[in-house]
Parts: structure tokens; C-alpha cells; sequence
């Protein structure tokens, strides 16, 4: 490889790389290095439709860690699909808890107590185990 | 002006070398916790790009990364076999989705690309793309760090508390205060390393020890994102600077430089430069520690002195 071209192939990376970062910064879909750039700060409960729980290590087997509530309710809607039924997902953050029921679709929506759902029910309880 | 820098033979062989190593064990770490599942689509891929191409694919993806990470032993491997690699990694990256794998994957494909070693060339544009491809990482994710919730502190808070991270058994970062200078502290020294990186030779090692201790660290304190710490790791001596090799004269060297110097087919000699400025920059580094250390303590004393009282 000439020296022209090893230059030129260099060139042309940089510009590939920075290109990507620089739209990485515009479009938030995108992936960019942004290495923990944020990071919530929540507990979970996942419940099948079967009421039973589930870890989402159990799931997805990847080293990784889970820094936004976005991934798991992705993961509710690919077990809610998986299982052709729904699922509920609590939050937990600063101490309050939130429940969802996700279902196949993907539409979810929030546990308004006194909710008679079994998920409902179920998430409720799930907390003290 | 150009922006190649002359590397022996010796800097990419390494690197091939050591990126192979990284590669295998990155292969056999999917294997083992079952990655083959997600290709099946038994089980749940976060921020997938492509839908599970199933378990005929994932041997593929296995095979092809376990024969490029052979074949980066052997400079004469084909480059069609890296290239392979290097496609593989790409479809296993859009399968699951992470950052860590991105990387590895741009870092891949320039070792597939890049020219092999060979006696006497001395030109390896992709050593020098890898370089810079670290300097923007690391300046990206500076950029996207600032912002309010990282620079108070919460997301380093909030990280401390991922179960599994071993950060938070060892960073104090409950306390506000120290959240917040360690917040600042990171940025900063994400910006400032380029500018090591791509300094003098003395300001180069320099970088290159403290890039070094974090990534150990990080590695360490977030082990399941290893990968990213690891390649950067195996990237850092496309910074090495050669000057500073080059004007040092050779000494015997130990066991260890000599373990080396088989294992890449090399003059002893070849790692007394390098291994001379790791010497020097190591005393350097521990210095700077600890003077950062002590202003980080005193940085967090006096805002700890100055902010208000809870009511």
C-alpha cells in the first residue's frame, strides 16, 4: 500500500468517525458512545403471565447493565410476545412504585389501585418477596 | 500535513496479536452465557437491529470470530478471513445491541483492513486510526457528559447502585459532593487525555499510564462491560512514542522482555524503549494520583464546608 493511499484510507476514517459522532449528538436514537451518560436509578419487578418472576439476566443472557427503564419494558414486550399474554412490570424509584401491564402489542398501562387484575394484584405483592 | 506515524513491525504485530486474544475470549464469553439463545430468538435481544437470524447463523458468527482471532497470530493469514471476522462481528453487534461491541467491531475491522506486519514497513495506517478512534471516543463521550444530571453527580450515584456494578462497593459516590467532583473529574480527564495522548513523547506515556489505570479500574468496577476497557487497552501502544524507543539505548531487559520478544519473533531490545518510558511514566502517574486524590479530598471538603445545612 503507498503512502498516498494509507493516507488517504486514514482520511477517510476520520471523517466516517467523526461523522457518526457528530450525528450521534443530533439524533438520540443513534448509537454514539455514550457510555453511562446516564443512568437511572430504579428497582424492578418483572411478572410473567403466569405470575411468576422473572430476572431479566434470565432473558438476556448478555453481560450488561440495565441503566433505563426504556430496555426493560422492551423486555416486558418481548416476554409478553414470547408467552402470546401479558406481563406486568413494576418501578420502583425513591421508594414509590409504579406497576405496568404490558401486553403483546406493546401498549402498556398503569396499575390504578384498587386494580382488580390478577398482575395487578400479583405486582403488588411482588415487592415483598 | 500528514497524520501518519511510523510504527515497527513490532506495534502491529502485537496488536494483532493481543486484538485476537480479545476477540477469542470475547467469542467464547458469548458462547458461554448462552448468546446462541438470542440468535434463536428464545431469548430477549436489547435494541436489536437486525431480527435473531437463528442458531445456523450463530455458529457461523462463532466460527468466523474464532478463526479470525487464529489467523491475527499469522502474518500471513488471509485478509478474506479477517474480513469474515470482521462481518461477523458486525451481524453479532446488530443482533444485541451494546456499545462495547460497537467498538470492537470498528476496531476489528480496521485490523482486518489495515496492512499486516511485514519487515521493514513501517507505515500502518490502522494503528493510527485506532489511535484516533480513541482520542474521539473519549472526547464524545466527554461531550455528551455535559450535561446537568451527569455534572451533579446522579448518574455516577446512580451507577454506583446497578446491582452487579463493583463500583459502588468501592467509589463513595452516596455522598453528593463527591459524586459531583468525580463527575467533573471524569470529564475532565476524558478531554484532557487526547491531548496526552497525542502529546511529546513524556506527556505520551504519561496518557498512556493514566489511560491504563482507568481502564484497569473500570474494568475492574464494571466487569461486564470489560470489552470496551480491554480493546482500548490493547489500542494504547499505537500512542507508544517511538521517539523516546528509538533514542534509548538497548539493555539486556528481563525474563519478561525476553518472554516477549519470542512470542512476537523480535530482538529483545525492541521493548527497552517502551518498557523504560512505562518505568518513568509509572513514577509520574502514582505522583499524579496522588496529588489528584488529595485535591479531589479537598475539593470535596470545601464544598462539603460550604453547602448549606439541612434544615
Amino acid at each position: 500500500m503507498t503512502l498516498e493511499r494509507s493516507e488517504k484510507a486514514l482520511r477517510v476514517f476520520l471523517l466516517l468517525s467523526l461523522t457518526h459522532v457528530c450525528v450521534s449528538l443530533f439524533v438520540p436514537a443513534l448509537p454514539g458512545w455514550k457510555m453511562f451518560t446516564r443512568v437511572e436509578r430504579f428497582e424492578y419487578r418483572l411478572v410473567d403471565g403466569a405470575s411468576q418472576s422473572v430476572h431479566l439476566e434470565d432473558i438476556a443472557p448478555m453481560p450488561h447493565y440495565v441503566t433505563g427503564a426504556a430496555s426493560l419494558f422492551e423486555a416486558a414486550e418481548w416476554l409478553a410476545r414470547r408467552d402470546a399474554t401479558e406481563v406486568g412490570l413494576s418501578l420502583r424509584e425513591d421508594g414509590r412504585a409504579t406497576d405496568h401491564i404490558v401486553s403483546p402489542s406493546g401498549d402498556s398501562s398503569v396499575c390504578v389501585p384498587p386494580d382488580a387484575r390478577p398482575l395487578c394484584q400479583r405486582l403488588r405483592g411482588a415487592w415483598n418477596r | 500535513m500528514s497524520l501518519l506515524r511510523e510504527h515497527p513491525p513490532w506495534h502491529a504485530r502485537l496488536h494483532r496479536r493481543l486484538f485476537g486474544l480479545a476477540l477469542a475470549a470475547k467469542a467464547l464469553e458469548g458462547f458461554l452465557v448462552g448468546r446462541g439463545t438470542v440468535y434463536a430468538g428464545e431469548a430477549f435481544a436489547p435494541a436489536a437491529f437486525l431480527p435473531p437470524p437463528g442458531s445456523a447463523a450463530y455458529a457461523a458468527v462463532l466460527g468466523l470470530q474464532i478463526v479470525g482471532a487464529i489467523a491475527l497470530f499469522f502474518d500471513r493469514a488471509p485478509r478474506l478471513l479477517l474480513v469474515a471476522a470482521a462481518l461477523a462481528t458486525s451481524v453479532d453487534t446488530f443482533v444485541a445491541f451494546q456499545n462495547t461491541r460497537l467498538f470492537l467491531t470498528v476496531m476489528l475491522w480496521l485490523v482486518a483492513l489495515g496492512p499486516a506486519p511485514r519487515a521493514g514497513r513501517r507505515i500502518y495506517w490502522h494503528l493510527d486510526a485506532t489511535a484516533w478512534q480513541v482520542a474521539i471516543v473519549y472526547v464524545a463521550t466527554a461531550i455528551h457528559k455535559i450535561e446537568p444530571d451527569y455534572l451533579s453527580g446522579e448518574t455516577l450515584a446512580n451507577l454506583a447502585h446497578i446491582p452487579g456494578a463493583i463500583l459502588g462497593v468501592v467509589a463513595p459516590f452516596h455522598d453528593p459532593q463527591m459524586a459531583t467532583v468525580a463527575a467533573f473529574l471524569v470529564v475532565a480527564t476524558e478531554l484532557m487525555l487526547p491531548m496526552f495522548l497525542f502529546g511529546p513523547p513524556r506527556r505520551a506515556a504519561l496518557g498512556i499510564t493514566i489511560a491504563l489505570f482507568l481502564h484497569l479500574s473500570m474494568a475492574l468496577v464494571l466487569p461486564a462491560v470489560w470489552t470496551f476497557s480491554v480493546v482500548v487497552i490493547v489500542s494504547l501502544h499505537a500512542f507508544l512514542p517511538l521517539r523516546i524507543r528509538e533514542k534509548e539505548a538497548a539493555s539486556g531487559g528481563g525474563a519478561l522482555v525476553r518472554f516477549l520478544a519470542r512470542w512476537s519473533h523480535l530482538d529483545h531490545r525492541d521493548f527497552d524503549g517502551p518498557l523504560r518510558v512505562g518505568r518513568h511514566a509509572g513514577r509520574v502517574a502514582w505522583a499524579h494520583l496522588f496529588s489528584a486524590i488529595g485535591a479531589t479530598a479537598l475539593l470535596a471538603e470545601i464544598l462539603h464546608a460550604t453547602s448549606p445545612e439541612p434544615a
